[in-house]
Order: C-alpha cells, then structure tokens, then sequence
C-alpha cells in the first residue's frame, strides 16, 4: 500500500511517497476500530474448561469492567465525574475503582444521611437506590434488578462491604 | 453433635473441604445456574462462597449483574470484587429446605480453591479434631 505525505520546503510543496505492508500496519484497511475492551474480558483471559476447575487469575489480570450505557450526569464532584466515564470506558484501575467506590459512598451517605451499620446499594450517578439492615437482605432485594446505571453495595460506617471491617 | 445429621470428613491435604450443591437464582424470572463444587472451609472469610471473578459473566446469562464492592484481603489491602447471592441447597448431601440458604457469593480473582466462608456456616456446628485430621459438622 502506498500513502502520500506532503511537506512544504521554502513555498515550495513536495511528497515524500511510503512503502508500507499492510499487515504490518494495525487496524489499516478495517472501517472500525474495536476497543480491544470486551475481547480483554470476555476472550483473551477467560480459560476453556470445566467452571471450578480452571487455573486461576492473579489480581493483576482481572480487568475492572462494567457494563456502562451512558455516560452519567450526577451531581457529584468534576473528579469523580471524570472517574465514572474512565470507568464506563473500561480504562480504570482497581486501584482507582477502590478509591472511587469508597469516595461515592460516603458522599452519597453523607448527601442521603444514611444511619451506621445500614447496608446500602448506590447507583454509579451516586443515588442511592435500596438500603437494608444485612446484606444478603440487601443483595436479594437488588439481585436481577436493572437500574441503568451500575450498582455498588457498601456498609455504611465502615472501609469496605467485606473482611477485615475496622 | 450427635444427632443422625451429623457429618464427619476426613482432612485432605491439612484442609477442612465441604460439598456444597446450590443455585444462583434470578429472583424476578426464576432463571438460575446450578452451583456444585467442593469448598474449602475458610474460617477467615466473612462471605459465604468465594469464586474466581470470571463466574460474572455467566451470571449475565440470567441476566444477574454481581455487584461490585470494596472488600479487604487478608494482607490488609481493599480490593474491588464483586458480590450477589446464592442459594446453598445442599451441604455434604444434608438437604436443605428450597430455596435454599441464602448466603453472600463473592467474585475475586485470586483463588487456589473455592472457599466457604462464616457466612455460610452461621446455622453450622462444626467441630475441627485436628490431631485426627477430621471434622464433624452438623447442617
């Protein structure tokens, strides 16, 4: 494949003319770019097998990813905003997506004034959409529900849903 | 402890592991997704079973979204994983009432096994005879 670049030299307009193989050239001769985000997720790192006995992944390959439609249009801080849509677009780390989660709820609590020891489900726009006295009490009345917006689930009061809780 | 439920395993390898039969249930269509497998018994883990993450895209088969969360590793670190609910029907062939138990299914993806957690156990005795290796649980 040939491909013209032009270049001016004192008023003067030349070409400089490139040789190139295009099977050396990513994406050259496809209409559409794909992300590389689902394959990531879904084909690259996802073994064939039975369900419990695959290798197992270490957390430096399990992606961070949710299945975002629209980009959110909270109220929540310009940071956080900024998040959300490197969130939606699946480019996050966990790292990040930690410090994000842990940020919304306690705006969002903060915001709601939600009571300690409650456990409650947060849409990603930072709305609090169920809250409940336990969590399987919680996660029952959300599970199968779609809300548009993905859902967090955080115990009020404490670091994190799970583990160690100081 | 010695009523005709109770179940007496051996160790294997220095662990305590458990057969565990159960569902994960979409509760507004029914849809479900078997679950069976042997658990590792982790008095340590706060959850009910803990999977490799993958299992979430499976759960999308029954239109399930697993839940994301913070939770904290045994190093003190925070973590995302992601969590729903299962139903555990079955303990060691101990059959349970349908649904089922409800217990706290969490998605994480470093795992040498699939763990059963306190939250799983909290109708459970179970007495651990570690000179003997073994371990008597009553459902």
């Amino acid at each position: 494949m040939l491909a013209n670049v032009g270049f001016s030299q004192e008023g003067e307009r030349n070409w400089l003319r490139l040789e190139y193989d295009e099977s050396e050239v990513p994406f050259a001769g496809k209409k559409e770019i794909q992300s590389g985000l689902s394959s990531k997720f879904y084909d690259i790192n996802k073994p064939e097998g039975p369900l419990i006995n695959r290798p197992y992944f270490t957390p430096a390959d399990e992606p961070v990813l949710l299945g975002f439609r629209n980009r959110p249009t909270p109220w929540l801080p310009l940071t956080i905003i900024d998040k959300i849509d490197k969130l939606r677009k699946g480019i996050i780390d966990k790292t990040e997506m930690v410090n994000l989660i842990k940020k919304k709820a306690e705006i969002s609590i903060d915001f709601y004034n939600i009571s300690a020891e409650r456990y409650v489900a947060i849409r990603f726009d930072g709305r609090v959409v169920e809250d409940a006295n336990s969590e399987i009490e919680l996660l029952l009345k959300i599970q199968g529900r779609d809300y548009g917006i993905p859902v967090f689930v955080w115990h009020v009061g404490h670091d994190s849903f799970l583990g160690w809780n100081l | 402890m010695t009523n005709g439920t109770a179940i007496k395993k051996n160790y294997r390898n220095k662990r305590a592991y458990v057969k565990v039969k159960g569902a994960i249930i979409n509760p507004i269509t029914t849809r479900q997704i078997p679950l069976d497998c042997e658990c590792r018994i982790d008095t340590g883990f706060d959850g009910g079973i803990m999977l490799p993450f993958w299992h979430m895209d499976e759960l999308r088969d029954i239109n399930v979204e697993a839940r994301p969360t913070n939770i904290t590793v045994a190093d003190g670190r925070k973590v995302p994983a992601y969590v729903c609910v299962a139903h555990i029907q079955e303990l060691e062939n101990h059959p349970f009432l349908m649904p089922g138990r409800p217990v706290m299914l969490v998605m994480f993806g470093k795992l040498e096994g699939v763990l059963l957690g306190m939250d799983s156990l909290k109708y459970t005795t179970i007495l651990f005879d570690g000179p003997n290796q073994a371990y008597t649980m009553n459902p």
